[in-house]
């Protein structure tokens, strides 16, 4: 199995509404709709990035594991 | 209609909360002259609170999280509070003075990739912007502040509140906008948190002058166009997304329909958010109220185009009632006088109103909208007007 893999950018907003995920990007906030399919895919993906995260010992973030620093 | 337009009608229809303003804190380290908020700490939310409240927003369907203060940066957590919120991929915009920003505050906002942070300038000259804030040197602070944001490509609004006092300085703290490379953007309305600031604000002369501005305005005629006639859609029509797609919370938990209509609706350390959302009365209260029900508003020429705030109208009283400062500004926009201004001129006093003194034909006539407004009010009519 390869590697690598499709990787949602920290670049970006999301929500789901009404089934549909909204995009924005942070960079230039434009906005996006992804269709059912889209939105599945994108959920798969978040998925498998808290995986590769927790694989890597960088737990998801919690409270009391997220002290910021610059 | 945009696609922004569009998902705000889809999460209309649904009930969906979109936009949730939070005030991390009241605490500030300015004290602006109009400002209505009390800045000590009566016990705000703590992180974990916060932070629980936030998985609550993001479960209900919060996209946009606006934070807030107070100024945001008095609190030691904001940091954790902005990263817990974007690991939830709110997406995040944030107010403040930008007094406090440094290097690495800076910094940390790039990487957090925030959407923009807009901050309070009030004039380009420090001699005005600090007599507005009472604090010495915040202009340059501030200034230097957004030069940084800037430097590490974090979008930036400069949002300038116009008073009497700052008035002709617009011109001023726009031009200083673009040369720091933010938007711009012009509030000119007083919060009446304590009603003593509305003093401060802009009268009609100044708004037209405002108004008629093409730089603030765009197209001054399409702006300033006389209201079109009303129809039966528009009377179908919400007031405004407050307690329909938008709410804002207190830094002690407090659940308001917006930032600007202080109705109390529950708190978030007592209810869960969506148990406040779906059955706060108030809420389902605010939601019952379309355009026709406003008793004077219904019947005002302004009804499809003002910009009529039912916060302002709460604070003036009912909620169902006209808000004058916005009658004032579709005055100014438009010439043509609200129904409200009408009746104001006519009848001063509602509950003196003599109903063998008016004339019933016109229903859109100042005594007419009188009538109904009483009668929705609950105002007693039983005396003659002087």
């Amino acid at each position: 199995m390869s590697p690598l893999y499709i990787a949602r950018s920290t670049a970006v907003a999301a929500r789901s509404l009404d089934g549909e995920m909204m995009i924005m990007s942070a960079r230039d906030s434009t906005l996006f709709t992804l269709n059912p399919v889209g939105t599945a895919i994108w959920r798969r993906q978040m998925e498998k990035r808290r995986v590769q995260r927790s694989w890597s010992g960088r737990s998801a973030p919690s409270l009391k594991s997220t002290r910021w620093r610059p | 209609m945009s696609l922004m337009q569009e998902l705000g009608q889809r999460a209309l229809d649904r009930g969906v909360p979109l936009s949730v303003q939070l005030d991390a804190t009241y605490r500030c380290n300015e004290r602006c002259i109009h400002c209505y908020l009390d800045h000590d700490d009566h016990g705000e939310m703590t992180t974990a609170e916060i932070c629980s409240l936030l998985d609550q927003l993001a479960e209900a369907g919060v996209f946009f999280l606006t934070l807030s203060g107070g100024e945001v940066f008095m609190r030691q957590d904001f940091f954790d509070i902005v990263e817990y919120a974007r690991s939830l991929m709110f997406c995040v915009k944030i107010k403040t003075n930008a007094f406090m920003i440094r290097e690495k505050e800076a910094r940390g906002l790039r990487n957090l990739m925030v959407q923009d942070v807009q901050v309070s300038i009030y004039s380009h000259r420090p001699e005005v912007h600090d007599a507005i804030t009472l604090l010495p040197g915040s202009l340059k602070r501030s200034v230097a502040g957004i030069r940084l944001l800037r430097t590490h490509g974090v979008k930036v609004v400069v949002a300038n509140v116009l008073m009497m006092r700052n008035l002709r300085d617009q011109a001023g703290v726009k031009e200083l906008a673009k040369e720091l490379g933010a938007e711009y953007t012009i509030d000119p309305t007083m919060m009446d948190g304590d009603r003593s600031v509305l003093r401060l604000g802009l009268g009609v002369p100044q708004l037209q002058d405002v108004f008629r501005n093409s730089d603030l305005v765009g197209d001054v005629d399409e702006f300033c166009a006389p209201p079109p006639a009303v129809n039966d859609d528009v009377l179908q029509e919400f007031p405004c997304s407050a307690g329909h797609t938008a709410c804002y919370i207190s830094p002690y938990g407090d659940l308001f329909p917006c930032v600007q209509f202080p109705l109390p609706s529950g708190n978030v350390r007592r209810q869960k958010f969506m148990d406040i959302w779906r059955h706060s009365d108030q809420l389902n209260e605010v939601r019952s109220i379309t355009a026709r029900d406003l008793p004077v508003c219904s019947g005002c020429s302004h009804v499809g185009t003002c910009t009529r705030c039912p916060g302002l109208a709460y604070l003036e009283g009912n909620m169902r009632g006209p808000s004058p400062q916005d009658c004032e500004k579709s005055f100014a926009r438009t010439g043509v006088p609200s129904a409200n201004m009408h009746l104001k001129r006519a009848y001063p006093t509602l509950s003196w109103l003599g109903s063998d003194s008016v004339s019933f034909g016109d229903p859109l006539s100042p005594a007419s909208i009188c009538l109904r407004y009483a009668s929705l009010s609950g105002i007693w009519i039983d005396r003659p007007v002087r």
